[in-house]
């Protein structure tokens, strides 16, 4: 019989729903996967196995006695230590916050209505202050296909337990790429949502103008119904905007035939390693064979785009953290501070002018790139995956947004959504994926063809093996 | 030329210590501000890239308007 771990999320709501399986049963293969991967990985910062298996109790006996049954209904997730959750502490990944939160992030309320299932925190970055996974506080997170290499980050927790199906799914944040890059890293799908379309109440914050909420699953499938749950307006959050939120699951499946999709000719672009661009042109023959037309297309300079992002993130983060950077330096694990330092000495004029930028350049890229095509494809990342010792934020090579975020960063500048899919393996055995981007929200339009990709690969079947 | 002197301004590690100290109370190396100095020239040097955008453009308006009249699904 299949470990009930290993099913999907659509797979494993539908499968209590029908009866056919008990959240209690699905709640402790996950947590079994937990016994076997955490001392291994570090994916969690705090796993509640007790509360999880009541709540499951409680999920099955719900639908024991007819009660109506939300699309998550009795399905074990996880998620960034980084969401409020009243009377609980957010450590942020750091060792400064002291306080238990007072209120219940907008997602992790929705997603708690949904019924789901919370079965703790999960590592992250300090303050999602980095792209590679490390943290000196908590212990570096471990990837599953190779414990000695980097996650990504910062949702390093949530990439890493989906990946090794410790959850279903999970929500991470992403300023610069820290959805998207630990997705790549660890294998499985991570959703940039487009700016303004997830509430972000209740979340520590990174940058205000550039940080989202997005889901981490197996498949898009699956992202789509953790998107579903908590996209929308907020009363909590008034940059939540007002945009109808359509049923992201009823769009799967709709035939790719007449879909454009564009890849940059851009030297910013293509210049990555052999290997990851042969994944990248093995991944266009798939959306070749499924109808769509992919063609080459010139955009716009991408170089500030990068530049931009990191005068608005550091600014913004210097903003949120001078205080604590006079008064607790030494609380800040290496090279977490130094980051948020830089912004403290960007000039006013400087981070006013990467805002104005930002409405020029957008509309530059909808008319010049999002005018001829649907999706645009990039790598995520253009080397192999490296190794956490060789990356470490003390060490000789310290990890750089500006590295790490290169192909993710310029397309959080301009607020557009983007979607990493896993597209196969690098020779060494770790997982790749690519990036598409759309237009403003247009996530259904990622998700559908994400999800004729995997249907049509597979390669979100495979699975690190579980350590005996 | 005013574009180029103020760039200049950023990039001096004497001038990131003075602000360090004066502003934030902090304290920085010398090595640490010349490093943050040099970060600094290398976001400078990226973001004139950038095309102009018109002296009317208001900080992050036409951004989200555009966001929106984008959307296919604006309400």
């Amino acid at each position: 019989m299949t470990d009930l771990a290993d099913l999907t999320l659509a797979a494993s709501a539908d499968g209590i729903r029908r009866r056919r399986f008990s959240s209690w049963e699905l709640t402790q293969s996950c947590l079994a996967r937990c016994s076997a991967w955490q001392a291994k990985t570090g994916a969690f910062l705090a796993l509640d196995a007790g509360g999880a298996l009541k709540a499951a109790a409680r999920a099955d006996a719900a639908i024991t006695q007819g009660g109506s049954a939300g699309p998550l209904h009795g399905v074990p997730l996880a998620h960034k230590d980084i969401f409020a959750r009243s009377n609980t502490l957010v450590t942020v990944g750091s060792k400064i916050p002291d306080q238990p939160a007072t209120e219940t992030a907008t997602v992790l309320a929705r997603l708690d209505a949904a019924g789901a299932i919370d079965l703790g925190a999960l590592h992250l970055v300090e303050f999602a202050a980095g792209v590679s996974g490390h943290n000196a506080h908590f212990g570096d997170c471990r990837n599953p296909w190779n414990l000695e290499r980097i996650t990504g980050g910062s949702s390093s927790g949530s990439a890493v337990a989906t990946a090794a199906r410790m959850v279903l799914g999970a929500l991470g944040t992403d300023t610069g790429g820290s959805i998207r890059v630990p997705a790549h890293f660890c294998g499985v799908v991570g959703l940039r949502p487009t700016y303004g379309r997830v509430s972000r109440h209740g979340v520590f914050p990174r940058s205000w103008s550039l940080d989202t909420v997005g889901p981490m699953a197996r498949t898009a499938e699956d992202a789509a119904l953790l998107l579903q749950a908590i996209a929308g307006a907020d009363r909590g959050d008034a940059s939540a905007e007002a945009v109808a939120v359509p049923d992201y699951s009823a769009a799967l499946g709709k035939a790719l035939a007449g879909l454009r999709i564009g890849v940059p000719k851009s030297s910013y672009f293509t210049t990555i390693e052999a290997e990851m661009a042969a994944l990248l042109e093995a991944s266009r023959a798939v959306f070749a064979k499924l109808g769509a037309t992919v063609t080459e297309i010139e955009t716009p300079d991408p170089t500030a785009l990068a530049s931009l992002s990191l005068i608005v993130s550091r600014a913004e983060a210097a903003a949120l953290h001078a205080k604590w950077i006079a008064e607790r330096p030494g609380d800040y694990g290496p090279g977490v501070r130094e980051s948020m330092e830089l912004g403290l000495f960007i000039p006013a004029p400087r981070y006013i002018d990467a805002l104005r930028h930002r409405g020029l350049l957008l509309k530059q890229w909808l008319d010049e790139v999002f005018g001829k095509v649907d999706l645009l494809q990039t790598p995520v990342f253009g080397a192999p995956t490296p190794n956490i010792a060789d990356t470490r934020p003390d060490g000789p090579s310290p990890p750089t947004l500006g590295e790490f975020g290169r192909f993710t960063a310029p397309f959080s500048y301009l607020g557009l959504p983007s979607i990493t899919v896993p597209i196969g393996f690098q020779r060494d055995g770790l997982p790749a994926g690519m990036q598409l981007i759309a237009r403003p929200f247009a996530e259904e339009r990622l998700l559908n063809a994400a999800h004729l990709y995997q249907r049509e690969t597979g390669w979100h079947e495979k699975a690190p093996v579980v350590p005996q | 030329m005013a574009k180029d002197k103020a760039a200049r301004a950023t990039l001096d590690p004497a001038l990131v210590s003075a602000l360090a100290a004066q502003l934030y109370g902090v304290t920085l190396s010398e090595a640490r501000a010349k490093q943050i100095a040099s970060e600094l020239a290398e976001l400078e040097a990226g973001a004139r890239n950038a095309p102009a955008p018109p002296s009317d453009a208001a900080p992050a308006a036409s951004f989200r308007s555009l966001l929106l009249g984008a959307s296919e699904r604006a309400a």
